[in-house]
């Protein structure tokens, strides 16, 4: 008889790119059903936009490249698309949904080679993409109302015709304080409603939730989310130490805002971060320090998405001073030397 | 003596946990398989490395009969595993992945299994190195756990070095392979006996030996040795926790001392000194019964056996025999691998015999090992990075072995990895990553190989060209010698002319004065003409001096030769500028 000749290993744990993209897109549903709850089924209807668009665009340029649609069945454009999705306000008009996407699957993923060629995180690439083209589509959302919450039917009267309120988000209040002194703004619940601050902080615990359980899953470490988070604290402190009249308080900083959300589901995209822990640590520091420059002198109230674009950037050179130390060698190599002089 | 079993202090990196699949193999007590009709034996692992033969088709060989020997301690001595005839020497595929032919004895049978006299030392705490070690040398004996390595070189290199610390690698963490295992608990006291003559024989300051915790049998069979050995207050029993490649030599070691082997380096850098146990009790075997390295113990398993188990099996057994015997079904069978999951290989057909390197025959159905599916991207995710126990960035050595970019790949310490399959087993992309290193790694020996040629042929060209422009020197110096010299013989031969009509006319100038001054001032014309020779004769030779001496080119015996000339061009001006002399006194 004849018997097959292949390499080994001949074991595999089975775990395959497909399961590894799903579990990602199970770990999203608390933040969805977060967000739909507060802000209403336009979440859902930009997912729907934002999935299929994105699918679409994955077929078409598989196609045009001659490459198995089968490629499709890895679920990457879909998360892709739910990653943008959740990034829109839920009165967002539908053609943003659909430009993003386009722009993320094409310019952000397929022109650099398709699944994990991309030196920068898609889904960043395309809210940076929309943040900097329609700014003002991006960035109003309507007002939190839960249903069933309080007198009215919260955002199940919209469905019914009436018109949705809208309302800054905490950070997009806190850029626009102007010279109001801190407690003076806490006390105008005009600026910033607390429903608003409530509503942010219990979708970034609901973030918390599905990152939670991708750590539990091993599918990202828990090293590179504390490191983001924990500087973004820190170094919110620090800023705020300095003037605390001014400045948000530290806590701010993780409540409000994408943080956490980025933490867990944008900063640990492996194809566009640093590759080796240290690598990955440096990378969580360095984004939660560009954070919070931006939130503090920018013009941007959220900057996440340029902070994980210029980590992106520094991706490269953090791989080559961060390598580990090889078993059996005296110390970790360190940039580029590439040659060691030959005897 | 609970205080003789602890848990390994250290760790290393990554790490996988495989099903193990050993209870498929480990239920059953060590079996002999029968007795082989035909054995093929091959020579050696290597072409450059191989035994010569000391007997010749057609002889009657005993079992434990030596059949080649070898001077070099890079090859292990053959002997006979079976009694008969040796039927042929001649090229037999080896079960190794290049599918290499090598030359093999073949022996047929005779049925009797009749033992050869042998040397044997029961008594061996009694005898000294020098009557133990020409037996273990001569005992065939190479490294079961795999790599067959011989014993003997292993042995010289500690011996020569000094060793601190022996290691007994009992982890055997690969999936399914239970050889070592079943080994343990059936002959531990063989085992220990191994040990005990390298104590003897190296003096170590420790002996560990490192086991994984899902063997608790072997473990409790060793301790129950124990005491009888006399090693109890020596041998420390580490275990390690079950992960796999716990049992690679280079993890075993920093599981249990918590030292690295330098990069391209030897455990015997650090004084440590490395075996596998059933390498042990092949060499108690061989110096306490006197029976050389003929059979080894191998798990065939797989679910495509009816009957896996251990067996203890003669080297050179044609494979398909213990296939039929473990119940193979050719239906259900899809591949057959040599050595475990992990970092076996296949092999192409069941004819191939089984030599010291095979641990364990692997049988497995298409639902047990799936063939891998489609390669997908890489997303680089870092699990492979995770669970490399040397540490590298396989996503990165992917990266620059797919691209080729061979020198970014050596930078990236390719030639530290241990081809261990653990990347490959997590990748959820099902990228072959350890074929790629094999191919960079290949791809790059080759490269040297042929810098390296390219290197010599370059050293060739050059002494080839400085050899000519050598010869050409040396060449144009004689003909400037013998131009010289011929001018001066020709001076000198004037000379003689002269100084004999001078005499002559001496003798006529007493009756003629007139013509005697006027020969006399022809005579002084002429040994002036001479010493003027003689001296562009000096100058020459100075000149060619100078030049030889500054050229780099020039060997001691062309200076040496020119100065020889330099001094004979002076001597005749000396004897010229005489002669002037002589005759303006006159």
């Amino acid at each position: 008889m004849s018997w097959i000749q292949i390499s080994s290993p001949h074991a595999h744990n089975q775990v395959t790119t497909d399961q590894v993209m799903r579990q990602v897109l199970l770990a999203c549903l608390p933040g969805i059903s977060a967000l739909t709850w507060f802000f209403g089924p336009g979440i859902l209807i930009n997912l729907l936009f934002t999935v299929s668009t994105a699918v679409a665009a994955e077929a078409l340029v598989l196609r045009l490249r001659g490459r198995s649609l089968g490629l499709l069945n890895d679920y990457s454009a879909v998360v892709t698309g739910v990653l943008i999705g959740v990034c829109l306000p839920a009165t967002a008009p539908w053609w943003i949904a659909i430009l993003g996407s386009l722009f993320a699957i094409l310019m952000g993923k397929q022109l650099f080679g398709g699944l994990g060629q991309n030196p920068f995180n898609p889904a960043m690439a395309a809210y940076a993409f929309l943040l900097v083209s329609f700014p003002l589509q991006v960035s109003i959302w309507p007002f939190p109302a839960p249903p069933f919450s309080g007198s009215d039917a919260g955002w199940l009267n919209s469905l019914a015709g009436a018109d949705a309120l809208t309302g800054a988000t905490a950070l997009d209040a806190w850029r626009n304080k102007g010279l109001l002194m801190a407690d003076e703004f806490w006390a105008d619940t005009s600026r910033l409603a607390p429903a608003m601050t409530q509503a942010w902080a219990s979708v970034a615990l609901a973030w918390l939730l599905g990152g939670l359980y991708l750590i539990y899953r091993r599918l990202i470490n828990w090293q590179l989310p504390v490191a983001f988070l924990s500087t973004l604290f820190i170094a919110g402190a620090f800023v705020w130490g300095l003037d605390t009249s001014h400045q948000a308080p530290p806590w701010l900083h993780l409540a409000a805002g994408s943080a956490v959300f980025a933490a867990f589901f944008i900063l640990t995209d492996p194809v566009s971060g640093a590759t080796s822990l240290k690598g990955k640590i440096c990378f969580g520091i360095g984004a939660g320090l560009i954070v919070i420059a931006i939130r503090t002198w920018g013009t941007y109230p959220d900057g996440v998405a340029f902070s994980v674009l210029l980590m992106n950037f520094a991706a490269p050179a953090l791989d080559y001073y961060t390598r580990p130390r090889v078993y059996g060698q005296s110390r970790a190599k360190k940039g580029l030397q590439s040659k060691e002089p030959k005897a | 003596m609970t205080f003789n079993i602890q848990r390994a202090n250290y760790r290393f990196h990554g790490g996988i946990h495989p099903p193990e699949c050993k209870a498929l193999s480990n239920q059953q007590p060590l079996m002999m398989a029968g007795l082989p009709e035909q054995v093929v034996l091959h020579l050696g692992q290597r072409l450059d490395r191989l035994a010569t033969p000391v007997v010749k088709p057609g002889d009657r060989v005993k079992r434990g009969q030596l059949l080649a020997t070898s001077e070099s301690p890079a090859s292990a001595c053959v002997h006979a595993s079976i009694s008969g005839e040796v039927l042929a020497i001649e090229p037999h595929p080896l079960p190794h992945p290049s599918g290499l032919s090598l030359p093999a004895l073949v022996l047929v049978s005779d049925g009797l299994d009749e033992p050869e006299e042998s040397v044997a030392y029961p008594d061996w705490p009694e005898r000294t190195a020098d009557e133990l070690l020409p037996l273990i040398y001569s005992s065939g004996l190479a490294g079961l756990g795999g790599a067959v390595f011989p014993t003997r070189t292993k042995l010289a290199g500690a011996l020569s070095k000094g060793i601190d610390t022996l290691i007994i690698n009992a982890a055997e963490c690969e999936p399914y392979i239970t050889a070592d295992d079943v080994l343990m608990r059936t002959r531990p006291q063989a085992i220990l006996e191994g040990i005990g003559l390298l104590k003897k024989l190296l003096q170590p300051k420790q002996l560990l030996l490192g086991i994984e915790d899902n063997k608790p049998e072997a473990l409790a069979a060793l301790q129950e040795a124990l005491p009888a050995s006399g090693l109890e207050k020596d041998l420390q029993l580490l275990v390690v926790p079950t992960l796999y490649p716990s049992g690679g030599e280079k993890q075993l070691i920093q599981l249990l001392t918590g030292k690295e082997v330098p990069s391209g380096g030897l455990p015997l850098d650090l004084g440590i000194l490395c075996h596998n146990v059933g390498t042990l009790a092949a060499l108690a075997d061989a110096v306490v019964r006197g029976q050389p390295l003929i059979e080894r113990v191998v798990t065939l398993t797989g679910q495509a056996l009816a009957r896996p188990g251990n067996f203890r099996i003669r080297i050179g057994t044609p494979m398909s025999q213990l296939l039929d015997e473990a119940g193979l079904d050719a239906q259900k069978a899809q591949r057959l691998i040599m050595g475990g999951p992990m970092m076996g290989f296949t092999l192409p057909d069941t004819q191939l015999p089984i030599t010291k390197a095979v641990n364990c025959l692997l049988v497995p159905t298409q639902q047990e090992l799936p063939l891998p599916g489609p390669e997908q991207p890489c997303i680089r995710c870092g699990r492979c990075e995770e669970v490399c126990p040397a540490q590298l960035l396989p996503q990165q050595l992917y990266y620059y072995a797919a691209g080729q970019a061979f020198e970014k790949a050596e930078d990236q310490q390719l030639f530290d990895c241990i081809e261990c399959g653990a990347c490959a087993w997590v990748c959820p992309s099902e990228i072959p990553l350890v074929h790629y290193y094999r191919y960079a790694k290949d791809e790059i020996r080759q490269q040297r190989d042929a810098a390296e040629k390219a290197e010599q042929a370059r050293l060739r060209f050059e002494a080839r060209q400085e050899r000519l422009e050598r010869e050409a020197a040396e060449k144009e110096a004689k003909r400037k010698a013998r131009a010289a010299a011929a001018a001066q013989a020709n001076a000198a031969k004037k000379q003689a002319e002269q100084q004999k009509a001078a005499a002559s006319t001496q003798d006529k100038t007493t009756s003629t004065p007139d013509e005697s001054a006027a020969s006399q001032a022809k005579k002084l014309k002429q040994l002036k003409v001479a010493r003027a020779a003689a001296t562009v004769a000096v100058k020459k030779a100075e000149k060619g001096l100078s030049n030889l001496e500054s050229s780099a080119d020039a060997t001691a015996e062309q200076i040496q030769e020119q100065q020889t000339r330099l001094q004979a061009a002076r001597e005749q001006l000396k004897i010229a500028e005489a002669k002037l002399g002589e005759a303006e006194g006159n």
